[in-house]
């Protein structure tokens, strides 16, 4: 593979092509289409216990050789400092292949067919002398990469995504209300075009703006302690940032101290610790084939499979790759994963999800006296150990003696990750369940944008601060 | 690179054909990173990338594409080829676009400053200084390369070279005191000094912190955590299509319904800052323009598609309309006065994670972090355990402003996101009355 490859201990190479494609309308423009297109290579070097990489565009022998030299003089050079010296070797020999392509790749589809699509979503959300601002657009990410190292490791993969958006912005006597679908691109899955056209964006920018109008008529969410039932599209950001963050094994041990934070679980927590109420079970799942971050290895080599990380509400597992495994000397799962070729693999998140329960939405909703019925995550913020949180939503429907009653704007609630699990008290069944995520979860040094997917029922919690604006 | 861009650019020009023109946005970075844990290495490596945006024009419908390079130019050649088939083809399905606005100006500029930077002389002095300590975080560095050009013939090019070392010296638990240093050469002594003062500032962690209640509280925010607070108003805040489409934390501000303390004035300075001078389209930047000033908003944000959408003059502002050299004018506080005018009060030198909690009203909310501490009789007390706030941009910055410091601080956006981030900020600290804590 490299010239020079005998100098090295361990070597792999890591190749990625993507291609995007970004069609919009806003306001029943069209706006210019976009696309992107890059290829790269990862090679990393061990030697001596040091770790070295290099990332390069140029994929002839020649660039890939002069790369493979740059990633062994960091292995060299830092060897001494290395925090993998003493570490027996963490990667794998596996081989095979993975590609899920059940419907057709939106980069197929003819160009005036999504357009019309979005065009007429768009049209469906300026429907109403109260917008102010509409788009609805479309997002498909061809991802292509292969994987080989010095122990025989052979892998390819091909990943096709779609994201759909809608958002929609009412105004009305100084307030403003934005609606969006889902929030944060919630509906990106890997899928083609069947699946965009079977979520009727038409028939839903019709929803949207209906909700953004009652909106901006609406009063300010109450303040008090309530009940909350959240829809799958906040749940995704609650498990994200109060489950998934800190179980991450490379945040644990302490290297994202300096940026996206610490963690308040510690590494004797796992076999015992109570996360949640005994209803809470929390998989890491790539094999749902249409959810966001599926893949059959990760960007090491290391063969994912579905591992549960909390088990009736015990904290069994972390989110910790093959190299965090060795270094914490605790199973976890195949989550080394990198934003693109230009950045090294570390512990993220891939596919996070609840495990549906047995309540209905329908004895959900019953159960409660006093509580609050919440979609769509418009705020988010939790301290760097990720306990004390405050998220806020689009959507607030207040819940009066088991029926939904009135809407209300700028619904917030805010709690503690170590108590507000814990107050679970119902989990949706399988027809409340969704299967959403997010292109944007940040971390890392240098930093990495990376796509992660969260499937959820609705959930209930008991007990839960809720506020409203100013 | 300039020259690669240059050969770039004219294989462009040759395979257009008469009616189409072109724009095009060079984007590219030799990073050496190496990422610290308990003073050791977790990883270490570089990245040489360069992408290249083309924007195909033919009339009033236009395509673009984002393309990464090998740089070798016969390889990209052929990208560059199919890329432009591809483009020509989606432009036959587009309609024209009203808000198009092609800069025909021919106002070329080149910008050098290529320092070489030893990478491995600086991660060892981080190393060796560092032993004995809990050292976390990175060192990023090397140049990073900037042009554009056009059909019209115009050339921009921005090269510089600088790095940042942007560490945690942590105590234990959540305890540490963070620290920045980005320059263009590396002054050994300056980082010495820097771990010193940090050793310095860890004794004040051997208190046991305090936990503060829920309420109103005098608060000095350092430059860093006024970082935070603009960098978060920032996100639409003073983006022109954001009020227009009343979707602006500013609202209030704009539609004169509130203002801003009298002390506070806001602007973006692009001479003093650290990126390029030329935005996406290749219109210039205005060296400076007064964003708030004495409390009320004097202008916004426009770049050329806004501008051309709600009729109006742009300000050669980038398509997303955000900041990218802040400087909020000083006051008269000097900083040896700081604790003694604070009296009883926090200290904050980090926010955290910050979002709007009623973006409508202004209002955000976000985390203490890192180096807190309680302030009492002008004395520092003890630090305190992380603490949520949740309060108006009009109370923070408008009626309960109490002072801002004579000396600023200029903070160095270490994003890296892709890429690089070419952003910065000159900030002094305030004092702030009644700053609300809820958790």
């Amino acid at each position: 593979m490299f010239k020079s490859q005998n100098q090295a201990d361990f070597w792999s190479i890591y190749i990625l092509k993507e291609q995007h494609e970004e069609l919009a309308y806003r306001q029943g423009i069209q706006e210019p289409i976009s696309n992107s297109c890059d290829e790269g290579a990862l090679v990393t070097v061990i030697k001596n216990g040091g770790i070295g990489y290099a990332s390069t565009q140029d994929l002839s022998s020649a660039g890939l050789d002069k790369a493979f030299l740059i990633a062994s003089e960091w292995a060299k050079k830092l060897a001494p400092y290395s925090l993998l010296k003493n570490l027996p070797q963490a990667f794998g020999s596996e081989k095979g292949s993975y590609k899920v392509n059940r419907e057709t790749v939106l980069s197929r589809i003819a160009l005036k067919d999504k357009l019309e699509l979005l065009r007429e979503a768009d049209n469906k959300l300026r429907a109403h002398a109260l917008v102010v601002d509409s788009s609805a657009s479309l997002w498909g990410i061809e991802s292509i990469s292969s994987y080989k190292n010095s122990l025989g490791a052979n892998i390819n993969q091909e990943i096709y995504r779609m994201v759909p958006s809608l958002s929609v912005t009412a105004n009305h006597q100084g307030i403003s209300q934005i609606r969006t679908l889902g929030g944060m691109r919630a509906y990106c899955q890997q899928a083609g075009f069947e699946t965009v056209l079977q979520i009727n964006m038409v028939e839903k920018a019709g929803l949207l703006v209906k909700d953004a109008v009652d909106l901006v008529n609406a009063p300010n969410c109450p303040t008090g302690t309530m009940d909350v039932l959240i829809d799958p599209d906040q749940m995704m950001l609650q498990i994200h940032e109060s489950i998934g963050h800190p179980i991450e094994l490379d945040r644990i041990l302490g290297d994202e101290r300096n940026y996206a934070g610490t963690s308040f679980v510690t590494l004797d927590m796992f076999g015992s610790y109570q996360y949640g109420s005994s209803l809470l079970n929390v998989s890491f799942d790539p094999t749902i084939s249409q959810e966001f971050a599926s893949y059959g290895y990760d960007d090491e080599g290391s063969k994912a499979s579905k591992e549960y990380l909390i088990k009736d509400g015990i904290l069994v597992r972390p989110l910790g790759a093959a190299v965090a495994q060795k270094r914490a000397g605790i199973a976890g799962v195949a989550n080394a994963r990198s934003s693109s070729w230009n950045r090294p693999p570390i512990d993220r998140m891939a596919n996070l999800n609840i495990e549906p329960g047995s309540s209905s939405f329908k004895d959900m909703l019953s159960s409660i006296k006093k509580g609050i019925y919440l979609k769509s995550n418009s705020s988010w913020s939790i301290d760097d150990s990720r306990n004390k949180f405050q998220f806020g939503c689009e959507w607030g429907q207040l819940i009066e003696n088991g029926q939904l009653t009135t809407v209300v704007r700028n619904p917030n609630y805010r709690g503690i990750s170590a108590s507000f699990w814990r107050n679970l008290s119902m989990v949706g069944d399988a027809t409340t369940n969704m299967v959403m995520g997010t292109p944007y979860c940040g971390k890392g040094e240098p930093n990495q944008c990376i796509r992660v997917g969260h499937a959820s029922p609705v959930c209930l919690f008991n007990k839960v601060d809720v506020f409203g604006g100013e | 690179m300039k020259t690669y861009f240059q050969n770039i650019v004219d294989l462009i020009a040759n395979k257009l054909s008469k009616n189409e023109k072109f724009s095009t946005w060079f984007s590219g970075e030799n990073l050496d990173y190496t990422r610290f844990n308990h003073a050791n290495v977790r990883q270490a490596g570089s990245v040489h990338q360069q992408f290249i945006e083309i924007d195909l024009i033919d009339g009033a419908r236009h395509a673009n594409s984002y393309l990464g390079l090998s740089g070798q130019l016969g390889a990209d050649s052929e990208k560059i080829t199919n890329v432009l088939n591809m483009l020509r083809q989606q432009i036959k399905a587009s309609d024209d676009d009203p808000y198009l606005m092609v800069n025909e100006a021919n106002n070329s500029s080149h910008f050098e400053d290529n320092n070489q930077i030893d990478k491995f002389n600086i991660v060892e002095n981080i190393l060796i200084n560092s032993q004995g300590l809990d050292l976390v975080g990175s060192y990023i560095g090397g140049p990073i390369y900037k042009g554009f050009a056009s059909s019209s013939g115009q050339v921009n090019w921005f090269h510089k070279s600088s790095f940042v070392i942007d560490t945690s010296i942590y105590h234990s638990g959540d305890k540490a005191i963070k620290q920045s240093y980005c320059d263009t050469s590396f002054n050994k002594d300056i980082f010495k000094q820097k771990v010193a003062e940090a050793r310095a500032g860890l004794e004040l962690f051997n208190q046991p912190s305090h936990t503060i209640k829920p309420g109103a509280y005098r608060v000095y925010f350092s430059p860093t955590a006024v970082n935070e607070i603009l960098g978060m108003i920032n996100w639409g805040g003073f983006s022109r299509k954001s009020l227009e489409v009343k979707s602006s934390p500013l609202m209030p501000l704009w539609e004169a319904k509130k203002s801003l303390a009298k002390t506070f004035s806001l602007s973006e300075n692009t001479k003093n800052g650290v990126g390029p001078h030329f935005q996406g389209q290749g219109f210039i930047k205005k060296d400076v323009i007064e964003i708030i000033k004495h409390g009320q908003l004097k202008n916004t944000l426009i770049s050329p598609k806004t501008a051309k959408e709600y009729r109006l003059d742009h300000n050669g502002a980038d398509d997303s309309e955000q900041m990218t050299a802040i400087e909020m004018a000083a006051g008269n506080l000097a900083r040896a006065d700081i604790m003694a005018t604070l009296g009883d009060g926090l200290y904050i030198n980090n926010l955290w994670y910050l979002n709007f909690s009623d973006r409508q009203h202004g209002c955000l909310t976000g985390m203490t972090r890192f180096f807190s501490y309680v302030v009492k009789n002008g004395q520092p007390l003890a630090p305190f355990s992380v603490m949520r706030f949740d309060d108006s941009i009009y109370r923070i910055f408008g009626e309960n402003l109490a002072s801002i410091t004579k000396e600023r601080e200029l903070i160095i956006d270490n994003g890296s996101y892709e890429e690089r981030s070419t952003s910065c900020s000159l900030l002094p600290g305030i004092i702030v009355n009644d700053v609300k804590f809820t958790l």
